[in-house]
C-alpha cells in the first residue's frame, strides 16, 4: 500500500505564488491545532490568545518561503512560530504591567469554564518562562494527553530520559507558576 | 502548594473557548501572501529588465571603435620632363650631357658641335674609344662634307676618322 504524497510542499508553493485556495487548505487544515495550542499558552487569557493567534498566522503567511515540510507538518511550523508569538506577547504584557499600574485592579477576562483557583496569567508567564524542551514535554504530556511511551515515541528518546525530562518540567512549571500566584496575593 | 504532579493537569488542561473570526483572518492573511507574491513577481520583472538594461549598456560601452579610415591620397606626381641639362657656370659637362643637349639641339650645326664635343669627352675623360665613335660618326652625319677636313685642334681619333674617310669611300665604291 503506496503512502500518499504529502500535498503541503505543492500547497505551499501555489500559495506562495499567490493561490488563495491553496494557502486556504493549508489554512485549514492547522487552524484548530494552531489555536488549541495558542490558547493553552495563553493560559485562557481571552485578548492574549485572539492576539496570539492573529499574529501567529501573519507571521506565517509572511514567513511561508521558510516552511520546510521535510523537517515537519505544516500545523507544527506554525505552533513553533505561536511559541515565540505568545512568548513575547507575555513578555510584553509583564512589561507593560510593570509601567502601568491601574487605579482600579480589574480581574483580566478569562476563558468561560475555567476553574476558580486558576490563575491564567500565571500559568501563560510560567510557560513563557519555560525551556524549550520543557515546554513540549508539558505540551506532549497536557496538551495532546500523549503518554510517556507516546512522548518517547515522538521525541525519540529512551522513556526513562522522557519520564525525567517531564518530571523537571513539571517541577519548573510549579516552582515559576507559584511564584507568580504568590506575587499576585 | 501543589505536591500532587496530577494537579498540574487542571492548569495545563486544553483551553476551550473561541478564536478570533477564522474567516476574516484567512482573508486578511491571503491577501498578504497575494501581495508578496505580486512584489516578487515585480521584483522579477525589474531584475530581468535590470539585466537587459546592463547588458545593453555594457554592449554600448564594450562595442569596438571603428576602424579609423585611411584615406590613401596617391599624389601623381608629374612625370619628369628631361630638361636639358644646363651645365653649370664652375663644372664642365660630362659626355652624356653633351651627347643629350645634342640629341635636343634645333640646328644640325649645333648638334654636330656638341656630338663632336661629347665624342672628345668620351675620349678625353673615359677612354671609352667605343662612344667616342659613334658620337664621331653622329658629328660626321650632321656636319656634312665640311667636317671631314682635317684641323689642328682634332683629337687623334677625330683626325684618324677624317683621314680615314676617303679610303673607307674608295673601298666601298670598289667593293660595289
Amino acid at each position: 500500500m503506496s503512502v500518499p504524497p504529502n500535498p503541503e510542499p505543492a500547497l505551499r508553493l501555489a500559495a506562495l505564488a499567490g493561490d488563495a485556495g491553496a494557502w486556504q487548505s493549508l489554512y485549514d487544515s492547522a487552524f484548530e491545532a494552531v489555536a488549541g495550542y495558542v490558547r493553552w499558552r495563553c493560559g485562557g487569557l481571552v485578548d492574549l490568545n485572539d492576539d496570539g493567534i492573529q499574529q501567529t498566522w501573519l507571521t506565517a503567511a509572511r514567513k511561508l518561503r521558510a516552511f520546510d515540510s521535510t523537517r515537519g507538518d505544516f500545523a507544527g511550523w506554525v505552533c513553533g512560530i505561536a511559541a515565540n508569538v505568545c512568548r513575547n506577547l507575555v513578555r510584553t504584557r509583564l512589561r507593560a504591567a510593570k509601567r502601568v499600574r491601574p487605579l482600579v485592579t480589574v480581574p483580566e477576562p478569562a476563558m468561560p469554564e475555567s476553574s476558580p483557583d486558576h490563575d491564567p496569567e500565571a500559568v501563560a508567564r510560567a510557560l513563557a518562562e519555560l525551556p524549550e524542551r520543557y515546554e513540549l514535554a508539558l505540551r506532549l504530556k497536557y496538551l495532546e494527553g500523549l503518554s510517556v511511551a507516546e512522548m518517547a515515541a515522538r521525541m525519540g528518546e529512551p522513556g526513562k530520559a522522557v519520564e525525567s525530562l517531564l518530571t523537571r518540567a513539571r517541577q519548573a512549571f510549579r516552582q515559576s507558576y507559584e511564584r507568580r500566584v504568590d506575587c499576585h496575593d | 502548594m501543589i505536591d500532587d504532579p496530577d494537579d498540574l493537569a487542571g492548569l495545563l488542561a486544553p483551553r476551550p473557548g473561541g478564536s478570533p473570526n477564522p474567516a476574516a483572518l484567512l482573508a486578511v492573511t491571503a491577501g498578504v501572501l497575494r501581495r508578496r507574491a505580486r512584489l516578487r513577481r515585480a521584483a522579477r520583472g525589474v531584475g530581468v529588465s535590470l539585466v537587459f538594461a546592463l547588458g545593453g549598456v555594457a554592449g554600448w560601452v564594450l562595442k569596438p571603435s571603428p576602424e579609423p579610415r585611411v584615406v590613401t591620397v596617391v599624389e601623381v606626381a608629374p612625370a619628369p620632363v628631361a630638361q636639358p641639362v644646363a651645365a653649370p657656370a664652375d663644372r664642365p659637362m660630362s659626355a652624356t650631357e653633351l651627347e643629350l643637349l645634342a640629341e635636343q639641339a634645333d640646328t644640325p650645326a649645333e648638334a654636330a658641335n656638341l656630338y663632336r664635343a661629347a665624342g672628345d669627352r668620351f675620349l678625353k675623360d673615359a677612354g671609352d674609344y667605343e662612344q667616342a665613335v659613334r658620337c664621331y660618326r653622329l658629328y660626321f652625319r650632321h656636319a656634312g662634307a665640311e667636317a671631314r677636313t682635317v684641323s689642328a685642334d682634332d683629337s687623334w681619333l677625330l683626325m684618324s676618322l677624317k683621314t680615314s674617310y676617303p679610303k673607307e669611300n674608295r673601298d666601298a665604291k670598289s667593293d660595289s
